[in-house]
């Protein structure tokens, strides 16, 4: 395979900033949520250690708050460091800058999210949500929670597969690390159809309260509920087109109706749950980068073919 | 003395805790009555969930520990030891929520000699410990002796040596004394003397001449009738039972006693008795140099076999005033189901059929029984014993809600999924406040009964806790269950004769003034619920004085965030001016200020609860307007007694130490 020239590689970078921005999103979602909403709560993992583990309240507390703060500078540096060194007009591209300021904060951000889920699940034993509907066995279900937030552990570990992929540049990894894209932004979406095949009730209210407030509809829950079904199956099909296609289409769809859906958090409980908008911005940010570089390539390869056709017709000219 | 374990480790002795007062007040008053029930019906007792008590600051430390013991006063006692010339004894307070506060020395032993195995004797008077002393009133005979002390107002006084009889050259400890008899261990065997003071008998090891078998014997502990002993063999505890005076070799505990933290070796073994609830408590090896002090509860493992009944409930989802739902469980299906019911006034005897099937997920091992008592007259008290196959149950009885306006109570509480032990103590209270108050009509559960609504395990352990609401003269207190978050899945339907696919909300008529009404925050809190709910509102407020409600995920939270019923449900709430909503889940004790279109209004809603019957507690959040004076928030585990009448509505927040930490009344609205 022939290694890719610099130029070949340069608009990944915009890509870089977009997931740069998306973490940093998703950072202050979680410290607000965590640490300074009026309605600021424990995690799943204070959870776990208090409940499960029997640690004392103070001490899981301590390791809670501990862990959301972190989360919070870590997301702020991927971001802000980046951009101050480019303003001041340093240079980040060396491998310990970029391992300090880029690759540590995102691990531990990957692996915060991914604690935070994985307590998410065990809190959950394992199979079903608590709103499983009555009758649902766990053996026909699946730990959901792994699918439906999958995009925000994605979203970190595609930026350092893409980070270290463009100085030196190295095809490979961004190929892994658009598939790193593009597999958990279709898991996201499995997740949540899964969830709104099975008639989530925060989803239903969601629907409901739209339709009310936004649309001045009256709709019963059956109605609601239908339509649910629905959106729970266009959620799953493109969740496989996106794996098996590279349709801009699909994923400029996915990206906009993530942000509908992280948004209808808004709608349904007013402006408090911004945050909601915030800590969800893998669910719209990560298919909206899958699209940018599709978009991207596509115009690359379309420049590619002119210039290709310029040199033939220079080529023939007498 | 100190064998094959540790220097600093052993012994153990006798009496009741604090927190756990209560619960060992009810069972030696069980076992007076001859309630044989808790252990008889229910099969091969096991101590489970062994688990480590608090670590530092708390009991354990990286060093050792053992000897433990609960004091009259409820506090925790046992041996530290500090380095190999230093044993300590140490006290450690119940911290209101099952657990224990940061230990303290006890200073007027302190003398840098080894002291250990404390015990109380049962009038708490004096305290019998083991000591090297040689400075203590009487001197020592050789190695450790046994010294009494006074104990006034809970301070010790000076020890003496119990004197040249009881203690000898060798090595005494690990004292245990019933008020006229000394059972202690010598040099690795037990014996016993009678007496007091410094006047004792001659040591006799006659009644132990099986239970000295030639391994390291200590630390015998006695139950309270005299019947069982436990004690240490060999870094193992063993089981031994009274016989034509003499004790049996002893059973090996070992394999009755399960738990996650569980290690191979144990000993000093402590406890009052077997029932059901009761606390086992020991010391276990932790590492080489190390033992720590661990714990474990009772509960029956085995339920009764085949088509006994037991996990006994009565049921209010319908109109109490006529109909109740008398539930049971059996471990093999069997072919017929009734409930046998007769008025307490000499009525004649009815014979109703349950609705039976087996519990999903258990694999055909355990089948419930439902039988829908109809035509019920109201305010009257009915007997009624549950048979299946021609098993029966012990005849319970239970009292349907009024038709006339008079005074009557009502439990509610939430949250007992994953401290069993605090939750069996619940219960316990539960059971007393029904004797003590015989106008509580019903308990009302706001949910999260258990961690994982899937287990049938857990359902199984909460479903035999719940006997523990039974009264001593057997009366079955109604529950009125509202779904938690953690009860997922069809096992809840199952336990509390939902229809399958039921939504899970309803309301129900506590006399012909009092209406609640149970909402399902599991499901859609804008839907179908919100409609049922606002119809259900509008119908009952100009018929019912009292209109009260309860749920699970709280609109008001004490720690958490708000649920769905703050958008959907509290408008309704306040239009149809609810007096009264009981909230769960968020572990602490809570009850807001009147509220109003999210302000403070004294013409507003009150919301109370948070859950506490069972799990670990939590600490209320600060900077919750919502719960600042006149409002309140606390820690610890609890029960809401809600008492409803002409006049008034007062509600009551009882703490596991049988005090009221909050009191609430408001009169009808006009």
């Amino acid at each position: 395979m022939a290694r890719p020239d610099r130029e070949s590689l340069k608009p990944y970078t915009a890509l870089l900033w977009l997931l740069r921005v998306a973490v940093a999103l998703q950072g202050v979602g979680v410290a607000i949520q965590y640490l300074f909403h009026e309605f600021e709560q424990e995690s799943d993992i204070f959870s776990v250690l208090v409940f499960e583990w029997r640690w004392r309240e103070k001490w899981a507390m301590a390791v809670d708050d501990a862990g959301s703060w972190c989360y919070l500078a870590a997301s702020m540096i991927v971001l802000f460091i980046p951009l101050a060194v480019r303003l001041l007009g340093y240079d980040l591209r060396g491998t310990r800058p970029r391992l300090v300021f880029q690759t540590l904060p995102l691990i531990y951000i990957a692996i915060w999210q991914f604690l935070l889920i994985l307590a998410a699940w065990h809190r959950e034993s394992g199979f079903l949500p608590s709103w499983a509907p009555l009758g649902a066995t766990p053996h026909l279900t699946i730990p959901l929670v792994f699918f439906s937030q999958s995009a925000r552990v994605g979203l970190p570990i595609a930026l350092i597969l893409l980070t270290s992929a463009v100085e030196p540049p190295r095809a490979k990894r961004v190929e892994a690390g658009m598939w790193v894209l593009r597999g958990t932004a279709a898991a996201t979406f499995i997740g949540h159809g899964v969830e709104a095949l099975y008639l989530h009730p925060q989803f239903v209210d969601y629907l409901l309260a739209a339709a009310n407030n936004q649309l001045g509809w009256d709709a019963s829950e059956s109605t609601m509920s239908f339509i649910l079904r629905l959106i729970g199956s266009i959620d799953i099909l493109l969740a496989v087109l996106i794996l098996v296609a590279r349709w801009r289409a699909v994923a400029a769809y996915m990206a906009c109706w993530a942000f509908i859906t992280a948004c209808s958090r808004v709608v349904h409980s007013d402006w408090q749950a911004l945050y909601e908008v915030c800590i969800r911005s893998a669910n719209y940010c990560v298919p909206l980068a899958v699209c940018l570089c599709w978009h991207m390539c596509r115009r690359a390869k379309s420049d590619q073919q002119n210039s290709n056709s310029e040199d033939r017709g220079a080529r023939d000219e007498p | 003395m100190s064998h094959n374990r540790p220097a600093v480790s052993h012994r153990s002795p006798v009496w009741g805790p604090n927190l756990l007062r209560l619960t060992i007040a009810i069972a030696w008053t069980c076992a007076a009555l001859g309630m044989g029930w808790v252990t008889d019906a229910r099969g091969q007792l096991i101590w489970k969930d062994a688990t480590q008590l608090s670590n530092p600051p708390g009991v354990n430390s990286a060093s050792g520990e053992g000897g433990p013991v609960i004091s009259p006063a409820g506090d925790l006692w046992f041996h530290f030891g500090v380095n190999a010339n230093e044993t300590v004894l140490m006290k450690s307070t119940p911290d209101g929520s099952g657990g224990w506060n940061k230990r303290t020395k006890e200073l007027t032993l302190d003398r840098g000699v080894h002291n250990r195995d404390p015990f109380f004797s049962p009038d708490g008077t004096t305290f019998y410990f083991a000591s090297t002393d040689r400075n203590f009133t009487g001197g020592n005979f050789g190695g450790y002796d046994i010294f009494a002390a006074p104990v006034t107002d809970g301070v010790l006084g000076a020890p003496v040596n119990l004197g040249p009889v009881t203690n000898g050259a060798g090595d005494e400890s690990g004292p245990h004394y019933d008020g006229k008899k000394l059972t202690f261990d010598r040099d690795g065997d037990i014996y016993e003397s009678t007496g007091s003071g410094t006047s004792w008998t001659a040591p006799s090891n006659t009644p132990f001449v099986n239970v000295n078998t030639g391994g390291f014997e200590d630390s015998p502990s006695i139950s309270q009738d005299g019947q069982v002993m436990y004690f240490g063999r060999d870094n193992k505890m063993f089981r031994s039972e009274l016989s034509d005076g003499v004790w049996g070799t002893g059973v090996n505990l070992q394999p009755s006693i399960t738990g996650r933290f569980l290690s191979n070796d144990q000993g000093d073994p402590f406890f009052l008795g077997e029932g059901l609830g009761q606390t086992l408590y020991f010391h276990q090896f932790k590492n080489p140099n190390s033992w720590e002090i661990s714990s474990a509860t009772a509960t029956a493992e085995r339920a009764p076999v085949g088509t006994q009944p037991f996990h006994w409930r009565l049921i209010w989802t319908g109109d109490p005033a006529r109909e109740a739902i008398l539930s049971w469980d059996t471990r093999e299906a069997g072919e017929r189901h009734v409930a046998l019911v007769r008025s307490a006034d000499g009525g004649q005897q009815r014979t109703v059929d349950a609705h039976s099937g087996p519990y999903q997920t258990s694999g055909g091992t355990l089948h419930f029984h439902h039988a829908r008592l109809r035509d019920l007259a109201p305010d009257t008290q009915y007997h009624a014993t549950m048979e299946s196959d021609g098993d029966k149950s012990q005849e319970f009885w239970f009292r349907t809600a009024p038709s006339e306006d008079r005074k009557l109570g009502l439990i509610f509480g939430g949250d007992s999924r994953s401290d069993q032990s605090a939750r069996q103590q619940v219960n316990h209270m539960i059971a007393e406040l029904v004797e003590k108050n015989p106008s509580i009509l019903a308990f009302a559960h706001g949910g999260d009964y258990i961690a994982s609504g899937h287990s049938l395990e857990q359902w199984s352990r909460w479903l035999d806790d719940h006997q523990l609401t039974v009264t001593a003269k057997g009366r079955l207190l109604p529950i009125i269950p509202a779904r938690g978050n953690h009860d997922k899945g069809p096992l809840f339907d199952e336990v509390f004769a939902f229809p399958d696919g039921d939504a899970n909300y309803y309301a129900v008529s506590l006399g012909p003034r009092v209406r609640l009404v149970t909402l399902n925050t599991n499901a859609s809190a804008a839907g179908d619920q919100r409609d049922w709910l606002a119809a259900e509102l509008a119908a009952s407020r100009p018929r019912y004085r009292w209109l009260l409600a309860q749920y699970h995920r709280p609109a008001f939270p004490a720690v958490k965030s708000p649920g769905g019923s703050k958008q959907h449900w509290v408008p309704l709430f306040e239009e149809h001016n609810v007096d009264l909503v009981c909230e769960a889940d968020g572990h602490v004790v809570k009850r807001t200020v009147p509220i109003r279109n999210d302000q403070h209004d004294p013409s507003g809603v009150v919301y109370i609860g948070e859950g506490g019957l069972g799990v670990p507690q939590r600490q209320p959040k600060k900077g919750r307007w919502y719960l600042d004076p006149p409002g309140m928030a606390a820690y610890g585990h609890h029960v809401q007694v809600i008492r409803l009448s002409a006049d008034e509505l007062v509600c009551e927040v009882i703490a596991l130490d049988g005090k009221t930490m909050d009191t609430y009344r408001r009169p009808p609205r006009k």
